[in-house]
């Protein structure tokens, strides 16, 4: 009998023991989730142990991978109602939880303090985290897709003057076409110019073309006008046609080396993407090298997509004032300071970005062109569902063009009306 | 044993329940949360919307409305899981019993090869996936290579949407391994007065191989035959590393459990996964219970078929 009795207490307990923590903060403490590579990680973790300092609060930081890992590690505690208190959220999965009245209004605690205004920061950020009157997160930086990163050794070589920014997108061609090398069995060993990812948004912004109706309250997809379908041939065409950028086929041949490291290892000439990889790039030793502003359009136009990220935070936090303390450590003047000089972000406070802070004298030597950038950058659509519609109907149709299997033309009419017909009735 | 006193209040058998149920217990409770309890949320949100931030929503059929009539890629998902089925398992099978009627030789090395032959399938998914990834790449890869020394030009595999599938069934073969295990324990157990009363009548090796041989596997056989067909239509791993989880190129590679897993994780709709995957497990059962419906005509037990 007392064998038993033992046996079954055992099981119960075993049974209790699977219960996890309790879930969210308490007076005392705060979570905040956040993702960020190795320089971010050390300012971040100066900054909450600043504010322990200050406040007595403990903060348990967690970070999580960037990109789809972080979503998934976030929404699921929130479904399980351990959401954190402070969050990490950037200019394209804001749109998950832009309507969802999940995140806190900010605008009364940024009228509050004493320390920054709203005025401090681009318009353009605060206007991209803001639905309809309220302000959910705070910006940490804004990062205007507009830099084109050129090796200078390479330009040198081929004996071709480095672009200024007001080259066009023919210039673009013309350059492109004089960095690129083949060898004996006419396969291309250098390439004249890549995007980090296929940035086709990029072309279209700069076209005059533009994704949907409205960004912000978007009812229909508007790709299928020809502003746009030229500017996907125009990039369709860098690839198949002038042959100075690498086809997917062709990436895929390289064997896993991605955009990033053709460029540092010398296989292409220009490499398109964000101001973020500048920390990267400072490592490598010997390398020359500075950045120039995406080219003009035809018409002479300029747009770019944008990135841009800060901090939220969650309706459901039970100690808010403390929570608002956390986020201005992290994404107040000290935090933006401390980010600028790593090179990595460009700070959302203007001051901050036009200090000697972000403009030092650390390479690329003309990084002031992001400033300017931020006047032309444009959002990503902000609807939930917007993720599906490129994932699941504009990426793979857009594989087609860019594999040379299919014109922009054909595509964009085809994918635009089942786009307006499944998302937007 | 009547005239016994009584000392327990307990019979011995009951006694002996009770402890059953104790030892049974840590399972069935891990069994009805964590695989029961789940099973009857994914049935009730197969019929919710829910984006995991706000509250689940009922909207009744809309979802299986949506799957049948108004999602062209779930046919295409479930048209490229077929494909990938009716090639493999049956390649699967017959090189398994092929690789096992090998291996049952009486060779000093048998052993090792047999260890050999059953690697593979220790290896992590992962893992092998992308090693097959660079055997597959179309300039450096090995298998090109290989086809270039006979003067042919190899397809680009992956990168290509006709070749993307012949190249995930071929890297199923290298698995085979895993079922020549039990395929040899089948040969094993095959009587060998069989074969002695065949070599008494005269038969041939192939004779023998069609007559005793196969007959008498059939049941491994069909066992095998339902194994691989549930576990290939749950084919995600390889296929989510060697497309980055995109199914491409142009979803030639998007399977069914692959589009269940964008749904739920890329697009945040956990009703429609959760209706997708009670698709997907109702078609399973019905090709299992097709299986069983005509085992009769082919399987025997025992030497008898069973009617």
């Amino acid at each position: 009998m007392k064998k038993f009795l033992l046996v079954l207490l055992a099981v119960s307990l075993l049974a209790l023991g699977g219960c996890g923590e309790k879930a969210g903060g308490s007076a005392k403490s705060l979570r905040f989730m956040y993702w960020g590579d190795v320089a971010e990680i050390k300012i971040i973790k100066a900054q909450i142990a600043k504010f322990e300092k200050a406040t007595g609060v403990k903060v348990s930081a967690e970070r999580a991978p960037s990109g789809p890992p972080y979503m998934e590690k976030v929404l699921t505690q929130f479904a399980g109602g351990a959401a954190p208190d402070v969050l990490f959220v950037e200019v394209n999965n804001f749109k998950q939880f832009a309507q969802k009245g999940v995140l806190e209004n900010l605008n009364p605690y940024l009228a509050k303090e004493t320390k920054f205004k709203k005025s401090d920061f681009y318009s353009r950020i605060i206007d991209r985290f803001t639905v309809g009157k309220n302000l959910y997160v705070l910006p940490r930086d804004i990062a205007p897709i507009c830099v084109v990163y050129y090796n200078k050794k390479i330009f040198d070589a081929a004996g071709v003057r480095y672009p200024t920014d007001d080259w066009s997108w023919n210039d673009l061609i013309k350059i492109g076409k004089k960095l690129t090398k083949k060898d004996e069995k006419g396969r291309i060993t250098r390439f004249g110019f890549v995007d980090d990812w296929p940035i086709w948004e990029a072309f279209v912004f700069s076209n005059g073309g533009r994704i949907v109706d409205n960004t912000k309250n978007p009812t229909r997809c508007v790709m299928d006008r020809k502003a746009v379908i030229d500017a996907v041939q125009y990039r369709a065409d860098l690839i198949h046609k002038h042959r100075v950028m690498p086809s997917p086929s062709q990436m895929t041949a390289m064997g896993g080396m991605g955009t990033q490291d053709m460029f540092m290892s010398e296989r292409v000439g220009m490499f398109f993407s964000g101001i973020w990889k500048t920390p990267s790039f400072r490592k490598i030793t010997n390398f020359k090298w500075d950045v120039v502003m995406f080219p003009k359009g035809p018409k002479g136009e300029r747009g770019f997509p944008s990135g841009g990220s800060g901090y939220a935070i969650t309706s459901k936090c039970p100690n808010k004032e403390m929570a608002w303390k956390l986020v201005t450590y992290l994404a107040g003047e000290e935090g933006q300071k401390k980010l600028a000089q790593t090179g990595l972000a460009q700070p959302a406070m203007k001051n901050i970005a036009k200090s000697k802070y972000f403009l030092d004298d650390k390479p690329p030597k003309h990084k002031d062109i992001v400033l300017d950038g931020v006047k032309y950058a444009h959002f990503m659509p902000l609807m939930s569902n917007w993720e599906e519609i490129n994932v699941s109907m504009l990426a793979p149709e857009f594989d087609k063009i860019w594999s040379g299997k299919s014109s922009a033309k054909t595509i964009l009419k085809k994918v635009v009306p089942e786009i307006n017909e499944n998302f937007f009735e | 044993m009547e005239t016994k006193p009584k000392r327990n209040k307990l019979k011995m058998s009951t006694l002996e329940a009770i402890w059953g149920y104790v030892f049974l217990g840590p399972w069935i409770l891990g069994m009805v949360f964590f695989i029961g309890g789940p099973i009857i949320a994914s049935v009730i949100l197969a019929f919710c919307e829910w984006d995991l931030l706000t509250a689940p929503k009922f909207v009744g059929l809309d979802n299986f409305g949506k799957m049948f009539f108004h999602d062209p890629k779930f046919w295409v998902s479930l048209w490229n899981t077929f494909y990938y089925t009716i090639f493999a398992v049956p390649l699967g099978i017959v090189g398994s019993v092929f690789v096992a009627l090998l291996m049952n030789q009486k060779w000093k090395t048998v052993r090792v090869l047999r260890t050999i032959y059953y690697l593979p399938s220790v290896t992590a998914g992962v893992a092998s996936a992308i090693i097959w990834m660079w055997l597959f790449n179309p300039d450096f890869g090995l298998i090109n290579y290989g086809l270039s020394l006979f003067g042919i030009k190899g397809p680009l595999w992956l990168a290509s949407e006709a070749w993307s599938k012949p190249a995930l069934i071929f890297m199923s073969l290298w698995a085979v391994g895993g079922n020549m295990i039990i395929y040899l324990a089948g040969l094993q157990g095959i009587p060998r007065q069989l074969y002695e009363a065949a070599d008494i009548d005269g038969a041939g090796i192939i004779h023998k191989f069609r007559y005793i041989t196969i007959p008498m596997l059939t049941p491994v056989i069909f066992f095998n035959l339902i194994m691989s067909i549930v576990w290939s239509f749950q084919i995600f791993t390889q296929v989510y590393v060697m497309t980055g989880g995109q199914g491409g190129p142009a979803d030639s590679t998007l399977v069914l459990v692959l589009y269940i897993y964008q749904h739920a994780f890329k697009y945040h709709h956990m009703g429609y996964a959760s209706g997708l995957s009670w698709m997907l497990f109702i078609v399973i059962m019905i090709f299992t219970l097709l299986q069983f419906r005509f085992a009769g005509g082919w399987v025997h037990y025992e030497g008898e078929l069973k009617k």
